[in-house]
């Protein structure tokens, strides 16, 4: 009986813990105006997970980082020149923030520019709309993940698909 | 009178004033009243309403104001935001108006304007003003735009900004760059390093995450052990810890050498544990040798090895595990 009241009183008290993780909750702008024009399934209706966002113009001005916050950016530019209907698979330019709980928020597709470079900043441009890697038109991909699976639950009830955004717009919360 | 019969009555005062026939004449445009006009965000308006907002008991609408300020900072007129930060002198608003000019900083609008902040976070004659242009620095990117500030702060006189500026090093580390760069990982321990205050170096080591940390920063860290301050020997201790993959061997050495000859209790168990996040299930057979140096440190131990033995991968769920039990006994 001892032990058993050892154990509930244990279980109490591993909820009572707190989590060694750091927490953040961050909003997520649109990174330019534009249209959503894909979130978790295409209409294929294959997964996608994650954000697309278009304006139909490609190497439109101004890709911005979208989360409300000073974060330290990586920019991996894969292929330079502009491109708006895909340059294959894995050629994608990208912008990504890794967060300390293994969570990894991105921003692919965009044409490499003079702002394409690692820095910490709040919502700062790195390239133009474009369609770099693996795409049919030029969007920006705003993905945010962990270990290797794509998370929805931070632009659900926030965005839909065919909604108007502008840079002022929110499309999620990173947390 | 509750709150909300204050409420009540004040909208019955209105509801009056607008039902009575004077008041009605009054409320009918006439051709005397001026037209409604737009007006532009000023640097002035802005900050009235922050000065008044400041006083008001609602965190929320603080926030709210802080909110808008950071977010109007971006098309605010330069040269007036400027003018305005070097005439205020009251901490409150300093801080206000410098997180506005660290906003147009880190938005790319101005972005030289977080150096006017950090010249007054190292020159200010007010101890006050320092902390407080310290804290408008806070998760941004400071770290990196400002030189040497933050080792010139560890040797600031006054505590308080001292600390602030700890505060800084360790949400930077934390929250702008989620421990992932190294740069910012060694300028923490450079800093930590540089200070004086032993309260300060000890705040910094023991929230750092070192999992980037170079190898020059590693050595100063290894240095730190030998500190006079046994809050500064344990801070180290949990620092090393987490240091990277090459910088394992040398550190779980120096812990597992200093067990030895360390008398403070709370270091000894900061070493322990340091010792166990180097090795985690690897970790045992060093933690059962040093069972028998100090009979006091052995529940310590068996608990460390209980938690190591249970196959958990993750150093945070070892954490959890190690608290859970001693809870439990």
């Amino acid at each position: 009986m001892r032990l058993t009241k050892k154990s509930a009183l244990a279980a109490l008290l591993v909820l009572a813990v707190p989590s060694v993780a750091a927490a953040y909750s961050y909003t997520v702008k649109s990174p330019f105006p534009g249209t959503v024009t894909a979130t978790t399934y295409y209409s294929s209706g294959t997964f996608h997970g994650a954000v697309d966002i278009s304006s139909g113009r490609c190497n439109y001005w101004g890709v911005e980082t979208g989360v409300m916050a000073s974060l330290s950016w990586n920019v991996t530019v894969r292929t330079s020149g502009v491109y708006c209907n895909g340059t294959g698979s894995g050629t994608q330019n990208e912008a990504k923030h890794a967060f300390s709980n293994g969570k990894t928020f991105r921003l692919w597709h965009f044409i490499k520019t003079a702002d394409s470079y690692d820095r910490t900043c709040n919502r700062c441009q790195v390239g133009n709309e474009g369609g770099t890697g693996n795409a049919t038109g030029p969007h920006v991909h705003m993905q945010y993940d962990q270990s290797g699976s794509n998370l929805t639950g931070w632009y659900s009830g926030y965005t839909t698909k065919g909604e108007a955004v502008d840079r002022s717009e929110t499309v999620g919360v990173l947390e | 009178m509750p709150r909300f019969l204050q409420g009540l009555r004040a909208l019955g005062g209105l509801t009056l004033m607008l039902t009575s026939p004077a008041a009605f004449a009054q409320s009918t445009p006439s051709a005397a009243m001026p037209a409604l006009k737009g007006e532009s965000c000023s640097v002035q308006g802005l900050m009235d309403q922050l000065r008044q907002g400041l006083g008001s008991s609602s965190k929320a609408y603080r926030d709210y104001l802080n909110a808008v300020l950071r977010e109007a900072a971006v098309s605010l007129p330069s040269g007036e935001l400027h003018a305005a930060f070097d005439r205020e002198t009251a901490p409150a608003m300093v801080e206000q108006l410098a997180a506005a000019l660290v906003a147009r900083s880190e938005r790319e609008a101005e972005k030289d304007a977080i150096q006017a902040v950090a010249r007054r976070a190292l020159e200010d004659r007010d101890p006050s003003v320092r902390a407080a242009t310290v804290r408008a620095m806070r998760r941004t990117g400071a770290l990196e735009k400002t030189g040497d500030m933050y080792e010139r702060l560890m040797r600031d006189g006054s505590p308080e900004v001292r600390m602030e500026a700890a505060k800084n090093l360790i949400e930077d580390n934390q929250y702008v760059y989620s421990a992932h760069h190294g740069p910012a990982t060694d300028m923490a321990v450079n800093a930590a390093t540089a200070s004086t205050d032993p309260k300060v170096t000890a705040k910094i080591l023991e929230s750092l995450d070192t999992r980037r940390m170079g190898p020059e920063a590693g050595q100063k860290l290894l240095g730190m052990l030998g500190h006079e301050s046994a809050d500064v020997r344990r801070s180290a201790a949990l620092a090393l810890g987490g240091v990277p993959a090459a910088q394992m061997g040398p550190a779980r050495e120096a812990l597992v050498g200093m067990y030895r000859g360390e008398r403070d209790a709370g270091v000894r168990k900061a070493l322990v544990q340091g010792i166990a996040e180097l090795g985690f299930a690897d970790a045992v057979p060093a933690l059962r040798k040093l069972r028998s140096v100090d009979p006091g440190m052995a529940p310590e131990i068996d608990a460390w090895i209980r938690v190591l033995q249970s196959g958990v991968q993750e150093w945070d769920l070892l954490l959890r595990e190690k608290q859970r039990l001693q809870q439990v006994h």
